[in-house]
Formats: C-alpha cells, structure tokens, sequence
C-alpha cells in the first residue's frame, strides 16, 4: 500500500473486488461538475428562471395601463395575471386571443367582467368601471412550450410572452 | 404530459441525481436521511402522477418504471462498463487497519462511519481489528475483520 497526501492510495488486496480506481478518480471529478450543476440550477431556481422569483416577474407600461405577470411557467401550475387600469371611462374592455388560451387557462377573472363575447378567435371581456381599476386574472398553464400572444385593454395592446416548463 | 415520457424523465433524472450525490448520500444512516428519501418519493410522485389518479395512468407509470428499469438491468449485463457508469464500484477505505485518508476523504466515509459498521456486524472495538472495509454499491459499509479479531 503506497501512501501520500494528494494521490488515491493503491491498496493490493486478496479480495475478489473489482475497485476500478480510475473509473473512481473520474467519478469524483464529475461528482464535482454535477454538484456545481446542481447548486446553479438551485441559484437559477430562486432567482425565477423556472418560475416563481424575481426574474419571471415582468411589467409593462403602456398609455398609463400597465400589466404584471409570470414569464416563466410550469404546467398545471398556477399564475396570476395583474391589469391596472388608469383613467377608466365607464367601462374596461380586455381582448384575450383564443390562441393565448389553448396554452392559458384562465381559472377565474376578479372582478368579474357583466360580458363577454367572442369575434374571430378573439374572446373579449366587458367591466363597469371607472378612472383606476385592477383585474386580476388566474391562470394556469395547461400546455408546455412558448407563447406570444397580444392582449388589448382598452385598445392598448400589451404582448405576453410565456415560456412554461413541463 | 404523455405518463410514458413523464416516467422515463423521473428515472433518468433520479438515477443521475443520486449518481452525482456519491454513495453514502441518502444512505438511510440517520432517521433524517430516512425522512428526507421519503419525502423525495412523495414529491416524485406527484410529479409522476399529477392531477390524473386514474389506474390507467397508475398502471402505466409502473409499466414504463419496472419497463425502463429492466431495459437498463439488461444492458448491465450485457455490457459491465454501463453498470460500473451507472452504479459505480465498491471501494476499499480501511487496509490493515488504517483508514486510507484520500479514499475515505473523497467518498465521504468517516472514521466513526467504519467504526459504526464494525461494532454492529462484528462487535469491533477498534479499526486496528479491522482487515478491509469496503465501500459497497448501496453505500453501506462491509467490514472484514482480522483472523485474530474473530
């Protein structure tokens, strides 16, 4: 048995054992890589890239109205979808492609809109409401990829994007 | 999500998640590492199962388990490096008695872990009793003990 402070010792052994050392020595090595993999995607996972953290949350401002939401989502998992509504005249309209939906579900929509109606794959809610309102929307995804789709509140078009994980 | 690929996924990530945390994690050597191995399985299978509780779905998540697992233990036969890249090799870290320090030091296998194994399958009072002890697959700890130690 050789011996020494940075190498793997060398044992001569009468067991019937096949220890293969290098296959040990490279193990260890890639042991290494894979816990750096492992802790990266922990540090990933809390910063949002998987959803749920600081960078899956995005905001869009456009004409006053703004609306926040989840880049980043895992199927069947739930979101929430935030409109804010300035300078509301009476009522609020929100125009949600059909296209967004057969990726989106939309679980609930608070307040709840007196109307709805669909023209050419677009489905479009109606609110009383009037100067600032918020609506918020309950999603879950129900299809995994990516989808672009254009959102209208009050004629003002905001694109959503959305990657959702499996 | 197909339950097939659904299943394949977990396997492959399970199998190189626990292949990267070496032998001896979740070894079930304390009552925590128990919980935490049980814990793992209730969150895998959720992830298997989801929403769907149905016995079709049930019936062929166990098909495409023990399916994928069988696909690998032929390919272990039929070919001894897949088995060595997939479950590793036993490893020596006591000979003669001396805990061989880079050994124990890489695989994460203490002093009082040899010592531990020794008292409760030989009743060893010493590592100086100790002829071998190995490393095993399953990240136990096998102890062979001196002649004079029997």
């Amino acid at each position: 048995m050789t011996e020494n402070k940075q190498s793997v010792e060398t044992v001569r052994h009468k067991l019937q054992l096949d220890e293969s050392l290098e296959q040990h020595k490279r193990g260890w090595i890639i042991q290494k890589i894979g816990w750096g993999i492992l802790y990266s995607a922990l540090i990933l996972a809390l910063a949002g890239v998987f959803g749920s953290g600081p960078l899956s949350y995005k905001t869009l401002i456009k004409n006053g109205n703004s609306v926040k939401y989840e880049r980043f989502l895992r199927y069947e998992s739930e979101a929430e979808m935030t409109f804010n509504i300035q300078n509301a005249k009476d009522s609020i309209t929100l125009e949600i492609p059909q296209q967004y939906m057969q990726y989106i579900d939309l679980h609930s929509i608070t307040p709840l809109p007196h109307s709805n109606r669909t023209v050419n794959d677009v489905t479009t809610y109606y609110f009383h409401a009037l100067r600032t309102a918020n609506i918020h929307c309950h999603l879950m995804a129900k299809r995994t990829g990516s989808i672009t789709a254009i959102i209208k509140v009050n004629e003002t078009p905001f694109t959503i994007s959305h990657q959702i994980y499996p | 999500m197909n339950p097939v690929i659904r299943g394949i996924i977990i396997y492959l990530f399970l199998m190189l998640v626990f292949r990267l945390s070496g032998k001896r994690t979740l070894a079930q050597t304390t009552p925590f590492e128990l919980v935490l191995l049980l814990i793992i399985s209730e969150v895998t299978q959720q992830a298997l199962v989801g929403e769907d509780y149905s016995i079709t779905t049930s019936l062929i998540l166990i098909t495409t388990l023990i399916g994928v697992d069988l696909l690998f233990s032929m390919i272990k036969h039929k070919w001894k490096g897949f088995e060595k890249i997939t479950e590793g090799s036993p490893l020596i870290v006591v000979a003669d008695g001396k805990l061989l320090q880079n050994r124990s030091r890489k695989s994460r296998v203490s002093e009082e872990d040899v010592l531990e194994a020794a008292r409760n399958i030989h009743g060893l009072e010493r590592l100086d009793q100790i002829k071998y002890a190995v490393l095993e697959l399953d990240g136990t700890i096998s102890i062979i003990p001196k002649e004079s130690a029997v």
